[in-house]
């Protein structure tokens, strides 16, 4: 990001004592090895997913080859025998989406009720929230499962998306965030003026709390759209299948024959997503920052 | 005036139920039900007859006039009528091993890094770009990062073995998914090396988040960088690295889509040595006799378990912390450092 | 779909009906399925037909069946339109979805005929969740050209009715490399490779010939894993005895034996079945042969010998011979689901794909499938059909045929597939050395009786 200013460091650098150099060469060669390690397993499905089955079989290279609308052509065709690899992405996007609409809204409004209403309770239903954020969700996996199919929304999306409304760890950083960034006045403000709470809600605290809505929007989307527990248990028609899901069936034997094929597969899962965090990783990073300062 | 105006706020004050009204009553339908669901389920008779695909069940064995514990004495006893010798805390066993490989490298890096990127006197320039590499396989799919590490290691014609065999580290391709300890360490390592990034993040905001007046007073009398670390960094980083842990446990614990797909066959080979606790509940509540009623109640002891652990973690941790962070403020308005 | 849920209802009772007095009650007429095509299906035995707009849900775990279909898409007008079919994709997670989806009748995409594998049929065909086929208007005359024991696999072992029909016999063989056997072992026609390996001695007696004349580069199987079907349905006796009594098999501890020499002296590739590199082996000189049955001829092997006609990968380089034992492995049948939409448009699907001499006779002389129809097996093979340029000119129905008439499936019931995936962990483990076989014994039982605990396990 600001290695640009080479020269100008140079001369500071000089001043410093050989000690503190010493350590700065050491300290970035370990990051620059580090960021290696972590773009290393990126790269080489990148650069395979461009290789031909028989070139990524008979050696391994960090060089691209051409291969690539080969290989994605052949997955598309592999693919789409009944659900297009497009309508797998389109499925993750209208979960994620819903889903995380729903998470951050109903959060927010939550937070706000805890924050703004000193009602009866508020402190015991506070607590309540923390409690349930150390409940682990898997454990009710069996009873979730049962309950969902005999409710009759087995094989819908509904069980993906509604329980996001009840999201404590959301919860939890809207209300931190909240504390600091709206001034009970503007409510009591709205008040006098005559709007209702849920109008104060809607119009005055929401968009105040733009960033921390933003954050979690990114978060929400992102655990959604990898989840890969809950809708393999829940969905059993193909044609609702999420994109993990079809992460799954690419190890099936539909695509064991061709490994340029597995490696393009791969590379369409990751690769939008990469796409945003590149865009987004400030504010990412930023939102990882303010989450975990947790008293 | 006063009361009369804080009768009215009284008054708004009943609205807040209406706020956290969806969340509660989503919270019990879809999470507090059936997390009951499941415990009542542990107490009943609740599987499938292969032979015939017959379900039976779910009743309670209660009402049948049986011990209502049926579902629990496989669960902690096995054939060889040793306590703890069963498939249930042999998942268990796995999965703590797996978590700790991967959390105590993970927590240490993590220190390490933040320490540096916090360190006023060597700046790092480059460090938004490594924080940005750093983290960034920790928003990656799973299952996608799973599938991408099993044809890396694959046998015999994956990258890994590729690169070993041409440098001559190794004479043959070795069959890494095959060794219980190499496909542990990979899972493990997928496990560190999706997460450092985050905990480093965290505990960067963490030592940020220090008043920089206790670092300078401690510098001004001559303290070095490993007495700063010790004695002013450490133990006010304290309660976030306590979270960070009892975090990771309660994740780790449940530990699921990485060493599902990381295997061929899914079970956690070799020889169920990758099998997590939750890859176990699964196993039991949806292949062979589908035991529903025994899944629920390995899932009762898996809440136990956690329930157990993250309360130890907070127990130990938290104490010893607070009294030390008085003890250091003591030391610190003494040494005339605040 | 509320429709569908009374019809599910109906159904049921039905089938509960229909047991109760032995099924073989015709039930009453059908009558307007639209353009059947096939004017003797006369006793359809359901009321129910398919609502205009619906489809008939067929589900499978690869393309295989789909590809068959086509067959049945031309000889009924119109049928293609009414069908959907469902291609899971990975067999390893597809009974698990197909017992989700029959816990869903009113669901829209709930199957209404399912394939099954022999490895699992059983748990299926008995049970309420499949129809017998009497009730989808097949009739014991339309069975008379199958082979004996694709009728036995698919039958209720509750009250002998007849749940699901196959369209293909699955006898197994040993396939081999002409070129290699020839330069490596000097053999050079089928009867002399079988005399080389008609005992599992002499197996492993040729794959050390091999792996040390070919210079350690060639090694006679791929996998390890690839002599389970031959020891599989060598066994004496099913797994599971019909009184829940399990039973470890001889031939199961022979099995170990074997697949511990492979491995403990190197004698194979030791891929892992259906792995890439696996599927790569019939298009490199690495892999002498594989163990596999009619189907695997061209689904596995040809489509991965790295050509499509004689002088190609190694197109026309392979043989067949029986191999150390005879065996059977594989085959798909399809059932009606208790919920299915229309049994009577089911039942001519299944009529048309596994008992229509003409239609199936077209399909093997297209595929080289080898069908589940005698008399079309006879008649290809007397116009001369059966010499294959895959195989040099070898003349595949003349190495199945008598391998076919063979087949005895005793030794199958409905734990078969993941008993057998139980004891692949254990000798796994075994053969790599991590435990002796006495502890691979007990674990793999102890395993059996965690995964079916209402077992007598010894």
């Amino acid at each position: 990001m600001s290695t640009a200013n080479a020269p100008a460091k140079a001369a500071k650098e000089e001043s410093m004592s050989g000690n503190i150099l010493a350590a700065k060469i050491f300290r970035n060669f370990i990051c620059v090895f580090l960021c290696f390690l972590n773009i290393f397993p990126f790269w080489a499905m990148i650069v395979n997913s461009t290789r031909s089955s028989v070139m990524i079989q008979q050696s391994f290279s960090l060089i691209p080859s051409h291969y690539f609308m080969e290989n994605f052509q052949k997955l598309l065709a592999q693919a789409n025998e009944n659900v297009s690899l497009w309508r797998y992405m389109g499925n993750s996007l209208i979960i994620a989406v819903s889903a995380t609409v729903l998470s951050v809204y109903f959060s927010t409004m939550t937070a706000y009720g805890v924050v703004v209403y000193k009602f009866r309770g508020v402190t015991l239903v506070w607590a309540f929230i923390m409690g349930i954020m150390m409940i682990p969700t898997q454990v009710s996996t069996i009873g979730f499962f049962k309950f969902v199919f005999n409710i009759g929304m087995g094989n819908t999306y509904w069980p993906l998306i509604i329980p996001a409304i009840a999201a404590p760890a959301t919860v939890f950083f809207m209300r931190q965030y909240m504390q600091s960034a709206l001034p009970l006045e503007i409510v009591d403000a709205a008040r006098v003026d005559g709007s209702n709470e849920f109008r104060t809600f809607n119009t005055i605290a929401v968009p105040m709390m733009k960033p921390a809505v933003a954050t979690q929007c990114i978060f929400a989307f992102i655990g959604s759209w990898n989840n890969f527990y809950t809708p393999s248990m829940i969905l059993t028609g193909q044609k609702l299948y999420t994109l993990p899901m079809f992460v799954q069936l690419m190890r099936g034997e539909r695509f064991r024959s061709d490994y340029g094929i597995i490696y393009a597969g791969l590379v369409i899962t990751i690769v939008p997503i990469m796409i945003v965090y590149l865009i987004l990783s400030k504010y990412i990073i930023a939102g990882v920052a303010l989450g975990g300062v947790k008293e | 005036m006063a009361n009369k105006k804080k009768r009215k706020t009284v008054e708004y004050d009943r609205w807040g139920w209406f706020f956290v009204a969806p969340f509660f009553i989503i919270f019990l339908i879809f999470q507090l039900w059936p997390l009951l669901y499941t415990f009542g389920l542990a107490f009943c008779e609740s599987w499938t007859d292969a032979m015939f695909n017959l379900e039976i069940g779910p009743t309670f064995y209660g009402a049948k006039g049986e011990n209502i514990f049926s579902n629990f004495p496989a669960i902690f006893v096995g054939d060889s009528g040793k306590l703890f010798d069963t498939y249930t805390f042999k998942a268990i066993g796995n999965t703590i091993i797996m978590w700790v490989a991967n959390f105590i490298p993970q927590i240490l890096l993590a220190l390490l890094l933040a320490v540096w990127f916090t360190d006023t006197r060597v700046k790092m320039k480059a460090q938004g770009a490594y924080k940005m590499l750093v983290f960034m396989p920790n928003i990656m799919m799973a299952a996608t990062i799973s599938v991408l590490f099993y044809k890396l290691f694959d046998y015999p014609n994956g990258p890994i073995n590729q690169i070993l065999t041409s440098w001559g580290i190794l004479d043959d391709p070795y069959r890494f998914l095959n060794t219980k300890t190499a496909t542990r360490g990979i899972i493990a390592f997928i496990n560190f090396w999706m997460w450092y990034g985050n905990t480093m993040i965290v505990l960067c905001a963490g030592i940020l988040g220090i008043s920089p007046s206790l670092f300078e007073a401690a510098r001004v009398d001559g303290a070095s960088s490993g007495q700063i670390f010790r004695s002013v960094t450490l133990p006010l980083l304290r309660p976030i690295m306590v979270f960070t842990l009892v975090n990771s446990a309660i994740g780790g614990l449940q530990m699921f889509d990485i060493p599902k797909l990381l295997t061929t066959s899914g079970y956690g080979d070799p020889d169920y040595t990758t099998r997590t606790i939750t890859m176990y509940i699964r196993d039991l509540a949806f292949t062979g006799s589908k035991q529903l009623g025994k899944a629920a109640a390995a899932s009762l002891v898996l809440f136990a378990i956690t329930l157990i652990i993250s309360l130890t973690l907070f127990y130990f941790m938290r104490d010893k912390d607070a009294i030390k962070e008085r003890k250091m403020l003591k030391a610190a308005r003494k040494g005339g450092w605040a | 779909m509320k429709k569908k849920i009374l019809s599910i209802l109906l159904a049921t009772t039905m089938v509960i009906g229909l047991t109760a007095c032995g099924g073989s009650d015709g039930g009453s007429t059908g009558g307007s399925t639209a353009s059947s095509g096939d004017s003797s299906s006369a006793p359809a035995a359901s009321s129910k037909t398919l609502a205009d707009g619906d489809k008939l849900y067929i589900y499978s775990w690869n393309t295989e069946l789909g590809d068959r279909l086509n067959y049945v898409y031309d000889a009924i007008p119109g049928l293609k339109e009414k069908v959907e079919y469902v291609n899971v994709g990975d067999s390893a997670v597809y009974q698990e979805k197909i017992d989700q989806l029959l816990q869903t009748p009113d669901a829209q995409d709930y199957p209404d005929i399912i394939a099954f594998e022999a490895g699992y049929i059983m748990k299926y065909t008995n049970s309420d969740y499949t129809l017998p086929i009497t009730d989808c208007g097949l009739t014991q005359a339309d069975l008379s050209e199958m082979y004996d024991y694709t009728i036995q696999i698919a039958t209720d072992q509750r009250n002998n009715t007849i749940k699901g029909v196959s369209w293909q016999s699955c006898p197994g063989a040993f396939m081999y490399r002409t070129d290699l056997a020839e330069s490596i072992l000097g053999v050079k026609s089928p009867e002399e490779m079988q005399a080389k390996i008609s005992t599992w001695d002499g197996f492993l007696e040729t794959a050390r010939e091999i792996k040390e004349k070919s210079g350690d580069k060639t090694r006679i199987l791929s996998a390890n894993g690839d002599v389970s079907n031959v020891f599989n349905s060598n066994k004496s006796e099913p797994w599971v005895s019909a009184d829940g009594v399990f039973h470890m098999d001889p031939a199961m501890l022979e099995y170990m034996d074997v697949v511990k020499a492979l491995e403990s002296e190197d004698l194979t590739q030791k891929t892992a079945p259906w792995t890439d590199a696996w599927n790569a082996g019939p298009s490199t000189d690495e892999v002498f042969g594989y163990f596999g049955c009619t189907w695997f001829l061209h689904w596995t092997i040809k489509s991965n010998c790295g050509g499509t006609k004689v002088g190609e990968g190694t197109y026309g380089l392979w043989n067949m011979c029986q191999g150390p034992a005879s065996y059977y492995w594989g085959g798909t049948w399809l059932g009606a689901t208790a919920g299915c939409a229309d049994p009577a448009l089911a039942g001519q699907i299944m009529k048309a794909l596994c008992c229509n001499t003409e239609i199936m006779q077209k399909m093997s002389e297209e595929t080289l499938d080898y069908v589940n129809n005698k008399t079309a097996m006879n008649n290809l093979s007397a116009a001369g059909k059966g010499a294959y340029d895959f195989l040099g000119g070898q003349d595949f129905i003349a190495v199945f045929q008598p391998l076919a008439a063979q087949v005895d499936v005793s030794w199958m019931c409905a734990y078969d597939q993941k008993i057998n995936e139980l004891l692949d962990t254990q000798l796994t483990a075994y053969s790599l050395g991590e435990k002796d076989k006495d502890t691979a014994v007990a674990d793999f039982k102890a395993a059996v009786r965690e995964t079916y605990p209402n077992l007598t396990v010894e």
